[in-house]
């Protein structure tokens, strides 16, 4: 009981910071970026090039990998969602716009990524070690990913709350005419968001590095779907329902595990669905 | 209607007598010889992964495509009897995307477009078992590296893929040496009576996971656990605790990378059973001691079921191919690497002897025994391939190569069992 509880929390910890980014993006600027993913595999491979040439520990290199990614986000913001929130003349093109270029995009990171460090896997296994909690042992890599996932989340959740920042944040969200009358700059807002969203996604990626051996050019899609699944099931734009999401898919996933493992992706969207069928809007949804 | 005389009748029969032996002359002494197109280069096309998730293990296990037709190349090429001399071998490479469906255009393509000379196969059991039809109908003796179907096998074996051959065992021979090795441990070792199988739900685990289950079921040994997981399975620890509580001596995992994750969760569970065995991708050095992030300490007892045959390379000729490998790949082959090389040696020695008539060489493939890096080797239709320094069996014991373990006549090394404990 004691490894459910625990095991579900580390998975579902973690899955909470994959979706944070997306469902910042979406609540932002409302790009649904399903190159999410993407992200994290190149925050998986930026920490690579720092761990592997440089032995240096992967959370370490967080302070450097991290800038790199967040500029890499607001450059891929500035020169392909400017200016298509720009010309779109409604929310609905834009979703419609932005998504074909997120599918673009995915493509594009895919392959120069296959292009400059080939096809053979990487991995930044850190960490390996057991720890006991409660009388269960658990691998310190994940107990760490998930601390620090929650870590971030609250930081995060805090820079929304007491931040002039987060107000704006929070202002271009609700009411986006009325923050511009108040001189919030809506682009400043998109850019940092965006690269926010990109920068939380890289951070996962390294963590998720620090455990999995087998981080290659195309892992990117099943993190993108895990993250739909939170952010859908959670309620779009919703920074709680992310949190809660992914705590719920969390413990789904590794109860599936452990009854049926085969089927985990079927028991998560069967629950999905029939979630849904109750509550259309997720479960902060408005 | 009128008679002929019996001189017509001497008049027809020396005219056709004249008109065949005037045309045995011509055919024989006054025809011009028959003309071969000319030919500088041997095209030899492949369609297989070069991009997607397959992408790693197929550039792995195809880098001898690329390090025979550098040998040969180098030597000036493959001898071709019918223009007498050596012709440079072009590679003619298609990325089939990790798609059947693509690989399959592209290898037709191959065929009827580029019009290819010789085939090398696609990556994988079911890329493989696709292909073999379509090579069927155009007649291209095929050699396929990573390849290993009950099902298939036995369609070669009754005749309908006669063009294919395969190098790898089968999942029956496998789980039938697994067998053995156990009988031979419980009997003068140490005690294995239950053991839990774990597959990746695809084509390969599914068949050597059925038929290890199977042996081991007919020589009585117990498999509490035989439990499929998902290919982008995120954590380990719910099965390692089911397979903890079930008490099994040995686990066998049939899948690929994913076994390196549970290797580390084991080790993290303190989870030991007596031995560990994981199917392709963990028996690679460049991997295991890569990305994977293990010791040679760390993997001591682990073992991998799918090396048939396995070669052991601590024969004097292999331990200086191994050192060239490293020299050229960067490093030291894993246990089926010779074995691939082999197989690919057989095919090119078929054409140095037959010259590029397909028929010819698929029958050389069937009937004749080849010299090759791993002494003589052979092709059994629907069957593993036999060669000389063949193992079953291979076992990490703390070097930066697997040993052979079984058979005991190919054994390199003796078993571990049980396995130490995980190095803290």
């Amino acid at each position: 009981m004691i490894d459910v509880i625990i095991g579900g929390a580390i998975i579902g910890a973690i899955f909470s910071l994959i979706a944070l980014g997306l469902n910042l993006q979406y609540g932002v600027t409302r790009i649904l970026n399903v190159a999410h993913g993407e992200f994290l595999m190149l925050g998986a491979y930026v920490t690579n090039i720092f761990f592997s040439n440089y032995g240096m520990n992967p959370l370490l290199s967080l302070i450097l990998s991290g800038p790199i990614i967040f500029i890499i986000g607001i450059l891929i913001q500035a020169l392909i969602f400017r200016r298509i929130i720009s010309i779109s003349r409604s929310a609905e093109e834009l979703e419609f716009r932005s998504l074909l270029a997120c599918f673009g995009l995915l493509f594009i990171i895919q392959n120069m990524v296959r292009i400059i460090f080939g096809p053979m896997p990487i991995s930044n296994v850190y960490l390996t070690e057991s720890v006991f909690i409660l009388g269960e042992r658990f691998q310190l890599n994940m107990i760490v990913s998930a601390i620090m996932s929650v870590a971030l989340s609250i930081i995060f959740y805090l820079v929304l709350r007491l931040t002039k920042l987060g107000l704006a944040l929070r202002a271009v969200v609700e009411e986006p005419t009325g923050a511009q009358l108040l001189g919030i700059s809506i682009q400043k807002m998109h850019s940092l968001s965006f690269g926010l969203g990109v920068l939380l996604c890289a951070i996962s990626g390294t963590l998720v590095s620090m455990i999995y051996t087998n981080i290659n050019p195309y892992i990117g899609p099943q993190y993108t779907f895990i993250a739909l699944t939170i952010i859908v099931l959670g309620g779009l734009g919703s920074f709680i329902g992310s949190m809660a999401g992914g705590f719920i898919i969390g413990y789904i996933y590794y109860l599936s595990l452990k009854i049926e493992p085969l089927i985990v992706m079927a028991i998560i969207y069967l629950f999905l669905v029939l979630f849904l069928i109750g509550k259309p809007k997720g479960l902060f949804g408005r | 209607m009128k008679a002929i005389t019996k001189m017509q009748a001497i008049i027809i029969a020396v005219i056709v007598i004249v008109a065949v032996v005037a045309g045995v002359i011509y055919l024989f002494f006054l025809a011009p010889p028959k003309v071969l197109p000319p030919k500088d280069k041997v095209v030899i096309g492949v369609a297989h992964t070069l991009t997607g998730p397959a992408a790693a293990a197929c550039r792995l296990h195809h880098a001898y495509y690329y390090m025979i037709i550098e040998d040969y190349n180098a030597k000036g090429g493959l001898y071709v009897p019918e223009y007498g001399k050596r012709l440079p071998i072009e590679l003619k490479e298609y990325d089939d995307k990790n798609s059947i469906d693509t690989m399959l255009t592209l290898v037709e393509k191959l065929i009827i477009e580029d019009k290819v000379d010789l085939l090398f196969a696609p990556w994988g059991t079911a890329f493989n078992f696709a292909v073999f039809p379509l090579t069927e109908r155009y007649r291209y003796p095929l050699v396929a590296l990573t390849f290993g179907s009950e099902i298939a096998a036995e369609k070669m074996r009754r005749g309908e893929f006669k063009y294919a051959f395969s190098v790898l065992g089968l999942p029956s021979e496998t789980g039938k040496e697994i067998a053995d090795l156990f009988e031979y441990i419980d009997k003068r070792m140490t005690p294995i009576k239950r053991v839990g199988i774990i597959y990746h739900s695809d084509q390969h685990g599914v068949e050597y996971s059925g038929a290890i289950f199977s042996h081991l079921v007919m020589r009585g040994i117990e498999v509490p656990v035989h439990q499929s997981y998902p290919p982008d399975i995120a954590d380990f620890t719910p099965l390692i605790s089911t397979l903890r509580a079930a008490n099994v001596d040995v686990v066998i995992l049939c899948g690929y990378m994913e076994g390196a994750l549970f290797v580390h969760q084991c080790k993290a569970q303190n989870f030991n059973p007596k031995l560990i065995f994981i199917g392709p991708t963990m028996e690679v050095p460049g991997l295991v001691f890569g990305p994977f992030g293990f010791t040679p300490k760390d993997l001591i007892g682990v073992c991998y079921y799918d090396g048939w045959p396995a070669t052991a390379y601590k024969d004097p000729k292999l331990k200086a191919w191994a050192e060239d490998h490293k020299r050229r790949i960067g490093d030291y082959p894993f246990p089926a690497s010779a074995t691939f090389y082999a197989g690919l040696e057989c095919l090119f020695k078929a054409v140095e002897k037959h010259g590029l008539d397909r028929d010819k060489i698929r029958d050389a493939l069937v009937t004749e025994t080849f010299d090759t890096i791993v002494g003589k080797f052979k092709f059994r239709q629907g069957y593993s391939a036999q060669c000389e320094l063949a193992g079953t069996i291979t076992q990490w014991q703390g070097g930066t190569m697997m040993e052979v373990i079984w058979p005991p006549e190919a054994a390199s090394a003796s078993i571990i069992c049980p396995k130490p404990a995980w190095p803290s």
